[in-house]
């Protein structure tokens, strides 16, 4: 790689600890992290064992309880009635009747002494009859239960009669609905073992790398520029640890060399001055100067710990809170709607969604010039007031416009937040590799999508959807809480670097660089065919219709926040492998074609929800393959932009591309519920998510169709233009 | 589909006991009255010696701590010995008449449009108990509307109900009934009969009873109407409130399960006292605690009786002689075991 061609010998060394520094912390905290998964899945798996336990007797307690009832019953016919238990009529409506009432009771069966099947309802004589060859021997004269192909338990209750006619009632009990509450909370409990994971993983992160990796780091550069012979710089110190410690004592180390250095000139000075002789005095004076250029003394500026990582946990704090209400937001929507307007109710759901992005939209490269002019620090805090204001705003929302007006106002905080800390990354970014920089960034942001919806519907589910928004509310307000703390006044402004952040950048262009964008091919396709409709996607299908689908379907908020939380998931688990692998072949139009395809396929396999019995899993598959899909077209789509602006560095300037593209890439996100809206009412739900699929995909055939004709043509203009 | 026949069960709300919803409301008008020290005069006059219905009829009464004496007369079955009572009743003055069933209460009361009301008790607050058809028999104008200051309670179920009941214990298409052409309570629950069957998809097989030479209905031709219904393919037999069939309940049954045919019983009569195998049918104890709520209201309440709507019980018992259905070997199903009272027929007992 390029950097790693121009370093200087001195800076080998520190950058090899630096590396190794970062890989040991980064394995503590993993090593924390494992051993706190360890303790949760532990602790996890005793509470589900004690649910375990207290099954059987759940079970055996329903059984006993509509058994005792109906042997009662059947022993009053046959006992005292002295009714033939085989001449009894009407026996199998009955014990209909009882099932219709009873959705845990699977069968029931009435058998004589030799185990004959005389009546059974619920199930066929066949299975019954393979039932009772499962069960033990048993005295009739006594009930008992057994587990009956391990699906339910079997209580079998003497019915009495006269001796001959001694018949024995079999009631099943499912273990199903039980068994299904038991797997809510396993899926829950695993979900909050994740989401621990991840902000554990987060937190310790950010501390160590604030406490230790970044003072360490300033510690070496400033020891690298000593060996330079530069004792300039100084060092903040931020702690009173050992490492604050050893970063007093080496400003003291410094301090005390340029007090010894000054106390030098001076006598050198002194003699300087004392020589009569000029021809002296002009070699001391050249000393000095050769003095000067080797070593610098005076007191300079301060290094400051400045890298992306900073803007972590704050980012991803942000996004979290505006995650938490992802489940549920259609839905909340739903319940102000007004109905007396002549705009469809899909609309009305759709709107708010739409606003906030178009908010967040507009927000962003204004946003962008704010960080150049008043720093980043300002424009976060200004992004989380608007946002907290937004959230405590939907708490009390009375009616549908107060909500929307609401929505609108955490759209433009989302956009601040998010424009602040992509001019951080952008500002600090250059010391690292872009990869990494960008890395930062899709952590903490996925980080938040992860974590977000599951919690968030966990929460509605009880506490309602308005407290959940104090809950977004209180998460932001802790992230502009980090910002104010740990990003003190200067940090964000004291470079002087105008290269804030590229949707800023887009701005400037004018409108003949804009025309001259558009002609471009590789930049209009990349554009419109694969950004537009992942961001499409991320707001029409995963904001909009899933909450709404799944919804209809029955599920809960914790169970559709655990469903959405499947998205973040697999997009975060592909990245790495995706951006790997882009990397090494270099193709990445057809990464971008294999992602699309991935997702596209997905969705349209929502056509054949029958075969999957459950429609849910239609659903489930067409989030993961999304997830799947964006993590292979993500990094790809990004180098293939830079690939483009790296055409127009000369003309319009890198960033102004990569602005331009960002920008208009955020359409997705207004269309996205529109189309959402627009395919649903034409075919349903499950007809939109097709719907979607056939887009994608029909729109990634004319990417590849494009890009193909493109990387032909490209040989020509490419080569005017560095003629140029 | 069963879901629906157990909704039937309880919705239709034959079986069971007698709700006793009807009697909180009299709380209040007992409370409210003012206490009362000498005790009312109650002339009742039955058919053919008391029944469980003045036993239910006293002990509500007492239960309410309703000071009463309680006068009773029989007519021993028949109408002749009316008039010294109505004499005796005329001299008496008491505070109410209670009456007991359709002839006693036209012999002593008179029918509405009587051009004789000196030959009847006038103007005296009357209750009537068992009076099957009291509109038809111009007792009163309406339930809701008795035109006189008399009032009763109903106890016959609807049609509807009987039928249900019937179709609910089994798969009886092709009804035979046999009934007293003469009496007007017989034809009216016929004409109902007809007019209902085709609804439950019932076909109804009609059989007057022959008159015999003294112009009365010959109860010697029950047997072989017994067997002439057998022969249509008849499934069931229908015995409505006909005095003339409950006086002959004994032979009728007998004939009914020697031909294997089982007996629904509208009225409780053949049911106790001989041996017909199920009915729908109102307890009598209870009918006489709901006499017992009108008389309160007309006593304590100081109602007047033309106020108040004939009363009909809510809830009908279905009783079943499981004795007669083991002869039979038609058990029922165990739907209806669940809410049917089982009884034993004085014959096997």
């Amino acid at each position: 790689m390029n950097t790693e061609n121009n370093k200087t010998f001195d800076e080998v060394a520190p950058d090899e600890f630096r590396r190794d520094l970062r890989k040991l912390l980064v394995r503590l905290v993993l090593l924390a992290v494992f051993v706190l998964v360890l303790g949760q899945s532990a602790v996890s798996w005793f509470a589900l064992e004690g649910f375990e336990e207290q099954l059987d007797p759940q079970l055996h307690q329903k059984a006993n309880a509509v058994g005792k009832a109906l042997s009662d019953q059947l022993s009053f016919a046959t006992g005292e009635l002295a009714i033939p238990a085989a001449e009894l009529v009407g026996v199998e409506e009955y014990f209909d009747s009882v099932l219709a009432t009873n959705d845990d009771i699977k069968y029931l069966s009435l058998t004589n002494a030799a185990n004959d099947v005389l009546f059974v309802s619920g199930i066929s004589p066949g299975e019954m009859n393979a039932i009772l060859q499962t069960l033990p021997m048993q005295d009739i004269d006594e009930e008992q239960f057994a587990d009956a192909m391990g699906e339910h338990i079997d209580g079998a209750f003497t019915v009495e009669g006269s001796e001959a006619h001694k018949s024995v009632l079999h009631v099943g009990v499912s273990s199903e609905r039980i068994r299904s509450h038991l797997r809510e909370v396993f899926w829950e409990v695993i979900t909050i073992v994740i989401i621990c994971w991840l902000v554990t993983f987060e937190f310790l992160l950010f501390f160590t790398v604030a406490r230790v990796e970044k003072p360490m780091d300033n510690i070496l550069r400033a020891m690298a520029e000593g060996a330079r012979g530069k004792f300039s710089s100084w060092l903040v110190v931020r702690s009173n640890d050992e490492i604050g410690q050893l970063t007093l004592s080496f400003n003291r180390t410094l301090q005390a060399l340029r007090h010894r250095y000054s106390d030098f000139l001076f006598d050198v000075r002194e003699t300087q001055n004392a020589q009569i002789q000029s021809e002296i005095a002009g070699k001391i004076s050249m000393v000095r100067q050769a003095i000067d250029r080797r070593y610098q003394f005076e007191q300079g500026s301060a290094l400051r710990d400045k890298s992306p990582d900073r803007i972590r946990v704050p980012l991803f704090l942000f996004i979290f809170s505006e995650e938490l209400s992802r489940s549920f937001l259609p839905l909340f929507v739903q319940r102000y709607a007004p109905t007396d307007l002549m705009i469809s109710s899909e609309v009305l759901i759709g709107l708010p969604i739409t606003l906030f992005m178009v908010a967040a939209m507009i927000a962003t490269p204004l946003g962008g010039g704010f960080v150049d002019r008043i720093g980043v620090r300002r424009v976060f805090l200004a992004g989380i007031i608007a946002a907290v204001i937004g959230f405590v705003g939907n708490f009390f929302t009375q009616n549908y416009y107060d909500l929307v007006i609401y929505r609108v106002l955490t759209g433009i905080g989302y956009g601040l937040v998010f424009i602040a800390s992509e001019g951080w990354v952008t500002q600090n970014a250059k010391r690292f590799s872009r990869a990494s920089a960008t890395g930062v960034f899709v952590a903490a942001v996925f980080g938040g999508i992860i974590c977000g919806p599951p919690i968030g519907g966990i929460f509605a589910d009880r506490f309602g959807f308005e407290a959940t928004f104090l809950l977004s509310a209180a998460l932001a307000t802790i992230s502009g809480l980090i910002i104010y703390q740990v990003f003190r006044v200067g940090d964000s402004r004291s470079d002087q670097v105008k290269t804030a952040s590229p949707s800023h950048q887009a701005l400037m262009l004018g409108f003949r660089d804009w025309v001259t964008l558009l002609k471009d091919i590789r930049f209009v396709s990349v554009l419109a065919f694969a950004a537009i409709p992942g961001k499409m996607m991320v707001a029409g299908f995963i904001a909009y219709l899933v909450p709404l689908y799944l919804n209809e379907l029955g599920h809960d908020q914790p169970s559709i926040g655990r469903i959405l939380m499947l998205y973040g998931i697999a997009t975060l688990l592909c990245l790495t492998l995706a951006a790997r692998y882009a990397d090494r072949t270099e193709n990445y139009g057809y990464m971008v074609g294999l992602g699309a395809a991935i997702a596209g396929l997905g969705c349209i396999a929502a056509y054949f929800s029958n075969l999957f019995g459950d429609a849910s899993y239609a659903v489930i598959l067409a989030i993961g393959s999304l997830g799947v899909g964006h993590a292979l077209t993500l990094t790809s789509q990004n180098s293939i932009i830079q690939q483009v602006a790296e055409r127009y560095r000369d003309t319009l300037g890198r960033a102004s591309v990569v602005g331009a593209y960002r920008l208009c890439e955020r359409l997705g996100m207004v269309i996205g519920p529109l189309i959402a809206v627009a395919l649903i009412s034409a075919f349903g739900y499950q007809g939109a998510i097709v719907g979607f699929g056939v887009i994608l995909i029909g729109l990634i055939m004319l990417f590849l169709i494009s890009n193909r004709s493109a990387s032909h043509r490209a040989i020509e203009p490419q080569s005017g233009l560095t003629n140029e | 589909m069963n879901k629906i026949d157990a909704w039937r069960y309880s919705a239709i709300g034959l079986f069971v006991l007698i709700s006793l919803s009807v009697l909180p409301a009299s709380t209040q008008a007992q409370s409210s009255s003012h206490r009362v020290t000498k005790p009312f005069e109650i002339f009742a006059v039955v058919w053919r010696g008391e029944t469980e219905v003045e036993d239910g009829f006293r002990d509500y009464l007492n239960q309410r701590g309703i000071p009463y004496n309680m006068t009773v007369r029989s007519l021993d079955l028949d109408r002749n010995n009316a008039p010294p009572i109505v004499e005796e009743i005329r001299q008496a003055q008491p505070d109410l008449v209670y009456t007991w069933g359709t002839g006693t209460t036209r012999s002593i009361v008179g029918p509405l449009d009587t051009d004789e009301p000196e030959r009847f008790v006038q103007g005296i607050p009357g209750i009537f108990v068992l009076v099957a058809y009291p509109i038809s028999a111009k007792i009163v104008e309406s339930f809701e509307n008795t035109g006189r200051p008399i009032t009763g309670v109903s106890f016959l179920a609807s049609i509807d109900s009987q039928l249900r009941a019937i179709l609910d214990y089994g798969d009886f298409r092709k009804i035979a009934v046999i009934y007293d052409n003469t009496s007007s309570n017989s034809r009216i629950n016929v004409e109902s009969l007809e007019q209902a069957a085709p609804e439950f998809d019932v076909e109804l097989i009609v059989l007057p009873v022959p008159l015999g030479d003294n112009d009365k209905p010959d109860p010697a031709a029950i047997p072989n109407l017994i067997s002439q219904a057998k022969s249509q393919g008849a499934q069931l037999l229908y015995m409505g409130p006909d005095s003339f069939l409950t006086r002959h309940a004994k032979v009728y049954t007998a004939e009914a399960i020697a031909a294997g045919l089982p007996t629904f019983a509208s009225t409780q009569a053949p049911l106790k006292g001989s041996r017909a195998m199920f009915g729908l049918v109102s307890d009598y104890h209870t009918l006489g605690k709901l006499a017992a709520v009108q008389a309160e209201k007309i006593l304590i309440g100081n109602q007047k009786p033309e106020d108040l709507p004939v009363a009909s019980l809510s809830r009908f018992k279905l009783w079943i002689n499981i004795d007669v259905v083991r002869e039979i070997r038609l058990y029922p199903p165990m739907n209806m075991i669940a809410i049917a009272d089982f009884k034993t027929t004085a014959v096997n007992q």
